[in-house]
């Protein structure tokens, strides 16, 4: 085996790659929403299918414009200069050196992916948006130092797991089976066959453009199929998580979460948590509150500032008091103070709404809570004061 | 030219001047009586009642007067007293812990923060001194909600006040402020003796309603709060719980109230509607609505099988009012502040938590001090917080604390020959800490 040395435009790709991934390590770990939001935002996948999903083009759906514009003039240049996980993947690959670099063929799984995701994202599912590389870097990178727990610790797994592909196939998954690279060589495959077209025209000819190959068409079809069937049929549990502030509607979130885990580090009393499969594997490790120890704030709008691709949605303060994420209900039969007549109204004391009054009925001497349901967005603050167990006011979504 | 004086002039001048030394002593006398006496009842003046001027007795002059002799009262009058001057202390009722045994709100409850007490000072005083007694109190551990005996209390209170060497006036119900401009100078009570003064340099007003600052023209908000009337049960010891079937899960059986250091009878809390606790109107009709609805609550009670025994033994003889007034002080207690955790360099105590789970709250010396009346300080439920503080303010700790920090500084005030607002906020501190207060 001989090495040869490394050309200078090799050098200084490696160079950019290597200040790319700096960049995106700092990017992850600043304390700043913004910041965390850039890099999956970066990502054309990303924003294409989740703009398509959405219905809504936003700012954060701007950032992955220049990735967008650059991949059609030149293809794959992120992923040679810029992207981190490229760099991680080819060291990983680097690592076994044993025998010569085993050639796996395998069909462009890719491509495959992003136009299944394509065609949910046209339904408003876009089905494997998780798999962008850059959202697998974020979720992984941003763990470190946040939790302990092995179950969340697990949401992070993505990373490790494309090293270890990579550790076995080197370029398996840039070449074969990253759904941002797949983007890449679609928008500059669309743009060669928008050119042959022209050409075409012009030369009057009929021979057009390359034939679209089944298996796309497969693909394309299947992401319709699947998604339309997610939508029709969601999780049939009757209880439904509470999404964060702004979130889109229940049976298109799971679809549009990329799993990057920023709206929960965003949260600064950590309220939000990733769905550990209560609710279904459509919505695994996507976030969902849990009014344990602390409440939605009323002066708080940081996850809505941290979502990359708007499955929660940006919102001002005022908006944000205004978008329930859910509805106290109270229990009289649990509530201290409607069974019992003893001291309490922690409840409407606590809620930084005034949506809580206590109602007397002068029939049957008896004092209850009553919820004015306009006023209340489900910030939580009464299920954590409530000091009943099991809670006499719960938040339901 | 000059006239002679004739005789019948004579006899007439004379006869008059008789009639005058005769009739002297007695009209001076009639105008004694009105000066004194008081005799100047209400007249009905163009259809109007109006009660003419008059001049006021003085029953007592003293150094500090508090009004109410409720937990803050009581704690103010101790307090003030071991600071070293004269203190007068007048309450309406024959004893005093106002709601603490005349409401019957036994339970203590927000001595605590996050495992730690801290309210302390002349109300743990109180309780310790209750624990010396036989079926004093219940509950005194830590971490745990003493409840008292009212009896109990209102012997160890009377003790403690008449220990400390504080002037007393029962059955004296405060009608009115005495002003000088701006600066209360004593205040106006009505008992059976009729209406008099009680002067005063620095008056603490631990009435709860806020009485005198509202006489005094201090600002204050009027608030609309819920309160009911607490009773006690009697022979709860004796309930054949054979009689009884087994409870499904969840459900629940009849409200028996809350234990008391007496075996066998609880203390039944009431909510109750929401009123006006300043308006006769509304404090006769919750009194009414209320003893009848205790009476048929127990009478059901009394007709479930294995609850027959079960008796009413008493209902409070004073009606439970959480809230009325809050003072608009010098400086306003904020819930935001309390959540927050926030410190005050001026704080002369602090409040727990009780059911809210909020942390501990200190208590700033700008909430005691109206914003424009001086030689007047709160203490008590009434003190200077935004309606939403009410529910922390209104329970029996901070009354204590405020109570006590009302009374030192009403001290330091008459010692030092300053206004309570000028009063020296580290040294009223320091002697707050040395008489065992905690402020944070």
């Amino acid at each position: 085996m001989n090495r040869t040395p490394p050309t200078p435009a090799r050098r200084l790709q490696l160079i950019s790659r290597c200040c790319a991934l700096v960049a995106a390590v700092v990017l992850v770990i600043l304390p700043w929403p913004w910041c965390r939001v850039l890099l999956p935002a970066l990502s054309p996948y990303v924003a294409i299918c989740s703009a398509i999903a959405s219905r809504s083009v936003g700012i954060v759906t701007l950032a992955g414009l220049p990735v967008l514009l650059l991949a059609l003039t030149r293809r794959r240049w992120f992923c040679r200069h810029a992207c981190p996980m490229g760099l991680l993947t080819e060291q990983a690959g680097r690592l076994r050196r044993l025998g010569p670099p085993r050639v796996v063929r395998l069909p462009p799984f890719g491509q495959w992916i992003a136009l299944t995701t394509l065609a949910g994202a046209c339904l408003g599912y876009p089905l494997l948006l998780w798999l962008d590389p850059l959202a697998l870097f974020s979720a992984c990178v941003g763990l470190f130092g946040q939790t302990t727990e092995i179950a969340r610790l697990a949401g992070g797994i993505g990373l490790p797991v494309v090293l270890l592909v990579s550790l076995f196939w080197p370029n398996v998954w840039c070449r074969r089976i990253c759904p941002l690279g797949a983007t890449q060589d679609l928008l500059a495959l669309s743009k060669q066959i928008a050119r042959r077209r022209q050409s075409a025209r012009a030369r009057f000819s009929s021979v057009g453009s390359r034939p679209l190959a089944r298996r796309s068409v497969l693909a394309l079809g299947l992401g319709a199929v699947w998604s339309a069937a997610t939508l029709q049929w969601p999780a049939r549990k009757k209880c439904l998580p509470i999404r964060p502030p702004g979130s889109v509607d229940e049976p298109r979130f799971a679809g549009l979460c990329v799993r990057c885990g920023n709206c929960i580090r965003a949260c600064p009393t950590g309220i939000i948590r990733p769905d550990l499969g209560n609710y279904g594997i459509a919505g695994l490790y996507a976030p969902l509150i849990r009014f344990e120890e602390g409440y939605c704030l009323e002066d708080c709008r940081l996850c809505t500032q941290a979502c990359p691709s708007g499955a929660i949605g940006r919102l001002s303060l005022e908006q944000k008091r205004h978008t329930p994420i859910g509805l106290a209900r109270l229990d009289p039969a649990v509530c201290i103070l409607a069974a019992e007549d003893r001291e309490c109204s922690a409840c409407v004391t606590i809620c930084p709404y005034q949506a809580i009054e206590i109602v007397f009925n002068e029939e049957d001497y008896t004092s209850t809570p009553c919820i004015d349901p306009n006023k209340c967005p489900g910030c939580g603050a009464c299920q954590v004061a409530c000091p009943t167990e099991p809670k006499a006011i719960v938040i339901e979504p | 030219m000059t006239r002679e004086i004739s005789r019948r002039d004579l006899f007439g001048v004379l006869g008059a001047s008789g009639l005058a030394a005769a009739m002297g002593p007695f009209a001076s006398a009639c105008r004694a009586g009105v000066d004194e006496t008081q005799k100047t009842s209400a007249t009905i003046v163009d259809g109007k009642v109006v009660q003419p001027q008059r001049q006021l007795p003085v029953l007592h002059k003293t150094d500090v007067l508090g009004g109410g002799g409720g937990p803050a009262g009581v704690a103010a009058a101790i307090a003030a007293r071991r600071t070293g001057v004269r203190v007068t202390l007048v309450e309406r009722y024959g004893c005093f812990g106002g709601q603490w045994t005349g409401g019957l709100v036994l339970i203590v409850v927000g001595l605590y923060a996050g495992g730690k007490q801290v309210t302390r000072g002349i109300g743990e005083e109180i309780m310790c001194r209750l624990d010396k007694l036989d079926r004093g109190i219940v509950n005194h551990r830590p971490g745990g909600k003493p409840t008292v005996d009212a009896e109990a209390l209102k012997y160890v209170m009377l003790e403690m006040i008449r220990e400390a060497g504080v002037d007393v006036f029962l059955h004296c119900w405060g009608v009115d402020a005495i002003m000088s401009g701006n600066s209360v100078q004593g205040a106006v009570f009505e008992s059976k003796s009729g209406r008099q003064a009680i002067l005063a340099n620095v008056v603490v007003d631990a009435t709860g309603d806020g009485d005198v600052y509202a006489a005094a023209g201090a600002r204050y908000e009027h608030l609309k709060y819920h309160f009911g009337l607490v009773s006690r049960l009697g022979n709860l010891d004796k309930i054949d719980r054979s009689k009884i079937g087994p409870r499904k899960k969840g459900q629940k059986g009849p409200n028996l109230g809350s234990i008391t250091p007496i075996k066998g009878v609880n203390w039944v809390n009431m909510h109750g509607p929401n009123a006006d606790a300043l308006d006769v109107a509304d404090l006769t009709r919750m009194e009414m609505n209320h003893r009848r609805q205790i009476w048929k609550s127990v009478e059901k009670l009394r007709n479930t099988p294995g609850y027959e025994k079960v008796y009413l033994v008493e209902t409070a003889p004073q009606l439970g009012v959480r809230i009325s007034r809050l003072l608009a002080g010098t400086h306003t207690l904020r819930f935001k502040d309390v959540m927050e955790k926030r410190k005050f360099a001026d704080s002369v105590g602090v409040g727990g938590d009780w059911n809210i789970k909020n942390p501990e709250w200190q208590i700033p010396y700008g909430t005691l001090i109206p914003k424009t009346v001086d030689n007047l300080l709160a203490a008590g439920r009434c003190i200077s917080g935004e309606a939403k503080m009410a529910e922390l303010l209104r329970v029996i700790p901070p009354c204590f604390v405020t109570g006590h920090a009302a009374g030192v500084a009403a001290a330091l005030a008459v010692k030092d020959s300053c206004l309570p607002r000028e009063v020296d906020v580290p040294k009223l501190q320091k002697i707050l800490k040395q008489q065992d207060a905690y402020l944070g």
